[in-house]
């Protein structure tokens, strides 16, 4: 846990960042976001309270527009995400099979999760291992190298 | 200074480089080994033969793929590597329409003279020598109907906008791509980002428009890269700001990024996060043309749409009409994937037919081998392979019930395929996104859902049911989404019952 001090000195640096980089506009709101999200890679708690004393949006509205976009996250990423995507292009290229694979094999610390499209459906199947997207996936040690590496 | 002279003076700077290698790198491409073939080549190639960046050709089947005139073979000899050249290449891309696409991968995405080379920026020059009045007639002429999906005649629009008397009035390009099986627009903004910009301004142009957003979605990196990156070269080169092409058209281009959801392509929705709210669409009327983006009149374009423009004003209306279908005019790009050998993006006639379009593009053999089709992501739904021979891709509905054409994704669906998983895929689909304002859709989806059963052998009972209550969410919900969230139901129980 941070000091009551430290917690003061975080808050008034990013308050000073997002003045320096952000319109105190309400249309400044999602441009925000995604700089915290780049910033912490989730969106924490104290953050959306600062981005809210900025912009003069209650920070309960923050929040609740924080929540309706699947691309932020509230909370901390604990693992190594790989995303499988299992849209109907990539199941009719052996998604299915993949993510059965991937089970199977059970890598350590590694979080298997799936979308519905990562519009990469001419390179299907798409698997996505550390924000890096990778086509024509098949369900073989190769791909586990890759996760594993 | 009128504007030939403008684009002449800015092409003479710069010198063509004789020997030039394109690597097309585009989001497909990328996730198939593109970047690391550029930058071998850029070790191995000596001084006097350029590497640069296109976009995909659309062919991305056989990615990754180089564009070169010179021959380079010998340096290429260990790199797995296709020439955008090649006959299977060629093949699919001569026997397709390009009015959007045209020069997409052999053209420099990275720099704007190859653009402007291939005739760029010489539709918003003479655009700008009309008056804006003139270009809304051209379009008018030109029967161009928005390509987002909907169809709706864009110089209508247009004009339900300049019809409200107002002192802004902006301009959101769409590309906020987000139906699943559907990767055009990014094709369009990796390979021909000029195009858009150019199409952009025109728009803005006829319509008196004071700003510009552009707003892409959050996950196409790429495209928002190459996107901010022409942005800044068109600013430096005076295609952007103040004083366009030596005229005293002056007009910003703000680009943004949207953050996940498939209802953020809609057009209220998207106004919404703009306006830094919160992710649900608004009650219509007031439509956007008349109190959009805070409260002003605001015209929503999609990144296709907007691409069509320089070309009918190179060509002009009567030219555009000649293509395509008589009540439709102009191509429609498609997004091919699935059961096929050839997926990737093809543009066609509007008209052209939905079975010859799959087995030509998609080198299908043998067309009773697919299970089906699906065609325009969640909001549309399945059909037979046998029933796509009478149906043509156009607006609306295409088969008169419960199928549309949507943005353009037609995955074709294996022998092997359970359709009614496929119907249950789209379905928890449209579930999982409904933003849950409206009940209809925030219940129905989920109980609709439930009524499908979850295992292969669950398979429902009563259809009847399922049929009414996908009625229902379609006739009970506010925006787009929910008002076809049925449909992959309605179109399951019309051609596989």
């Amino acid at each position: 846990m941070a000091s009551v001090g430290e917690e003061r000195k975080r808050r008034n640096e990013l308050r000073r960042e997002l003045i320096g980089k952000f319109p105190r506009d309400r249309s400044s709101l999602l441009p925000a976001l995604h700089y915290l999200q780049e910033t912490f890679s989730f969106l924490p708690d104290w953050g959306i309270e600062v981005l809210g004393w900025h912009l003069g949006v209650p920070s309960s509205e923050v929040y609740g527009a924080a929540t309706t976009y699947t691309e932020l996250s509230l909370s901390i990423p604990s693992h190594k995400t790989v995303i499988v995507c299992d849209g109907v292009a990539c199941r009719e290229k052996g998604a299915i099979q993949i993510l059965e694979f991937l089970k199977e094999k059970n890598i350590d610390g590694v979080e298997i999760k799936t979308t519905d499209c990562a519009f990469m459906c001419s390179v299907a199947p798409a698997v996505s291992v550390g924000h890096t997207w990778y086509g024509r996936q098949v369900p073989d040690n190769s791909l586990a190298e890759l996760i594993e590496g | 200074m009128d504007t030939e002279k403008f684009l002449d003076s800015i092409i003479s700077k710069h010198q063509k480089h004789d020997s030039e290698v394109l690597v097309q790198i585009s989001q497909c491409s990328l996730a198939v080994g593109a970047e690391g073939i550029f930058n071998s080549l850029k070790e191995r190639l000596p001084d006097d033969i350029s590497v640069d960046y296109s976009g995909c050709d659309g062919a991305c089947f056989v990615a990754p793929k180089i564009h070169y005139e010179k021959d380079i073979g010998h340096y290429l000899e260990d790199i797995s590597v296709v020439n955008s050249a090649d006959s299977v290449v060629r093949d699919y891309i001569d026997s397709q329409t390009r009015i959007v696409l045209e020069n997409a991968g052999t053209m420099s995405a990275s720099g704007i003279y190859g653009y402007l080379r291939s005739r760029g920026f010489s539709a918003l020059g003479r655009a700008l020598e009309q008056s804006p009045e003139e270009i809304v007639d051209l379009i008018e002429g030109s029967g161009l109907k928005g390509r987002g999906g909907a169809y709706f005649p864009v110089s209508v629009k247009w004009r339900s906008a300049l019809s409200v008397n107002s002192q802004e009035r902006h301009l959101v390009v769409n590309a906020e791509e987000g139906e699943p099986g559907v990767f055009k627009d990014r094709h369009v903004m990796e390979s021909v980002p000029f195009r858009l910009i150019e199409g952009a301004l025109i728009a803005a142009y006829a319509t008196r428009c004071t700003s510009i957003r552009l707003y892409v979605n959050a996950e196409a990196h790429l495209s928002f890269n190459r996107m901010q990156k022409a942005l800044d070269i068109c600013r430096a080169e005076g295609f952007l700001g103040s004083k366009i092409m030596g005229t005293d058209f002056t007009i910003e281009i703000e680009i943004m990024k949207g953050a996940g959801g498939y209802v953020c392509g809609e057009e209220s929705t998207l106004l919404n996060t703009i306006e830094g709210k919160r992710r649900e669409p608004r009650l219509r009327p007031p439509f956007p043309t008349e109190s959009g983006l805070n409260q002003q009149p605001t015209i929503i374009n999609n990144v296709e749409t907007l691409c069509n423009l320089p070309w009918i004003i190179l060509n002009g209306s009567d030219e555009f009409r000649k293509i395509g279908d008589i009540d439709t005019p102009g191509t429609k790009i498609i997004s091919l994937s699935g059961s096929v050998s050839t997926p990737g993006v093809v543009e066609v006639p509007m008209g052209s037919n939905l079975q010859d379009l799959v087995i030509k593009f998609g080198d299908v053999s043998n067309i009773d081998d697919l299970s089906g089709i699906a065609i325009g992501g969640p909001s549309s739904g399945v059909i037979t392979s046998s029933a796509a021979a009478n149906l043509s891709i156009g607006p609306g509905f295409i088969d008169g019930k419960s199928v549309m054409l949507g943005a353009g994704g037609v995955i074709a669906l294996s022998k092997e395929t359970d359709v009614l998983q496929v119907v249950r895929k789209l379905s928890e689909y449209n579930a999982n996104e409904s933003c849950g304002k409206c009940t209809p859709c925030r219940e129905g989806t989920q109980r609709l859902l439930e009524m499908m059963g979850t295992g292969p052998k669950g398979a429902p009972t009563d259809w009847t049911g399922l049929g009414s209550l996908a009625e229902v969410i379609n006739a009970a919900s506010l925006c787009g989404l929910g008002q076809a969230a049925g449909n992959p139901v309605l179109s399951y129980n019309t051609y596989f019952q």
